[in-house]
């Protein structure tokens, strides 16, 4: 990722990276996460930078935050661990049974399927409250097991051409042709847009 | 409907229409485009099952509409 000077950043969710709002620049970010043991100090990687603030009373389009990376933290930019290098951003509608695939930190790495885009009034329950999202992708996982499960927000989702197409950050128990439940992305377009940034790959 | 199926377009004005009509259901928890064939159909999505089946019409303006129980969505 990077803002119109090409610095490198992290790409995950507000509710992730941001605490749902109540965040500020330059907060810890810890890999692993509090919820894995992660420890002040010890396993930060980099700092809060920015979030597109989660609406409770209105559509949101995003659920999205940036944390730069520390110095001397390695990384590697477009890198799919296991899979491959990001070759772009996806650009048309998906085709039907669209697959695509992510890496996750709970089922690390899953196949799915686009069942459903430019959805709206998609009501996600949130420590915030319920919020309301629009123009929204849906995915139902391919094989036997859920696309996603709690955890795996923030993952980036990608096609067949390893071409980004949206920014995992919730999900359902219920639906889907395997009765597994359904994941709900955002667009990666709008991510780059709200955030103001570019694939880095 | 043509052998290609429904276009985009139709089935974004259809979209509009089914959501106007349906606004006052609590239970419809998202509404959006699927791809049938190689046409576009509606997809409404359903956090609680309804007592009246017949409230979703199965096309709109041609427009086929296909309904699912997705139950609550959290954040994850």
């Amino acid at each position: 990722m990077r803002t119109h000077n090409p610095i490198p950043r992290i790409l995950s969710n507000n509710h992730v990276l941001a605490d749902e709002n109540s965040g500020r620049k330059g907060d810890a970010i810890l890999q692993p996460g509090v919820y894995d043991k992660g420890q002040r100090g010890r396993d930060k990687i980099g700092s809060l930078d920015s979030f597109i603030r989660l609406n409770p009373s209105g559509p949101n389009y995003v659920d999205c935050a940036l944390a730069t990376i520390d110095e001397g933290i390695p990384f590697e930019t477009g890198l799919l661990k296991g899979v491959g290098q990001i070759t772009g951003t996806v650009g048309d509608l998906p085709a039907e049974n669209e697959a695509v695939h992510k890496i996750g930190r709970t089922t690390g790495l899953t196949n799915g399927r686009i069942l459903a885009f430019e959805l709206d009034n998609v009501v996600v329950s949130y420590d915030l409250g319920n919020l309301r999202f629009d123009s929204q992708i849906e995915i139902e996982g391919a094989d036997d097991e859920p696309f996603s499960l709690g955890g795996d927000s923030g993952s980036l989702i990608y096609d067949n051409q390893r071409q980004a197409t949206a920014l995992l950050f919730a999900g359902g128990d219920h639906g889907g042709k395997n009765g597994k439940g359904l994941t709900y992305a955002n667009p990666i377009q709008r991510v780059f847009d709200e955030l103001d940034v570019k694939l880095l790959y | 409907m043509s052998m290609d199926g429904v276009a985009i377009d139709r089935a974004r004005a259809a979209k509009i229409r089914v959501g106007l009509r349906l606004e006052d259901l609590p239970q419809v928890n998202g509404i959006g485009l699927v791809r049938i064939g190689q046409g576009y159909g509606i997809k409404v999505n359903l956090s609680e099952p309804l007592e009246n089946q017949e409230a979703i019409p199965p096309e709109v303006d041609g427009v086929p509409v296909v309904v699912e129980f997705v139950g609550r969505i959290v954040a994850r």
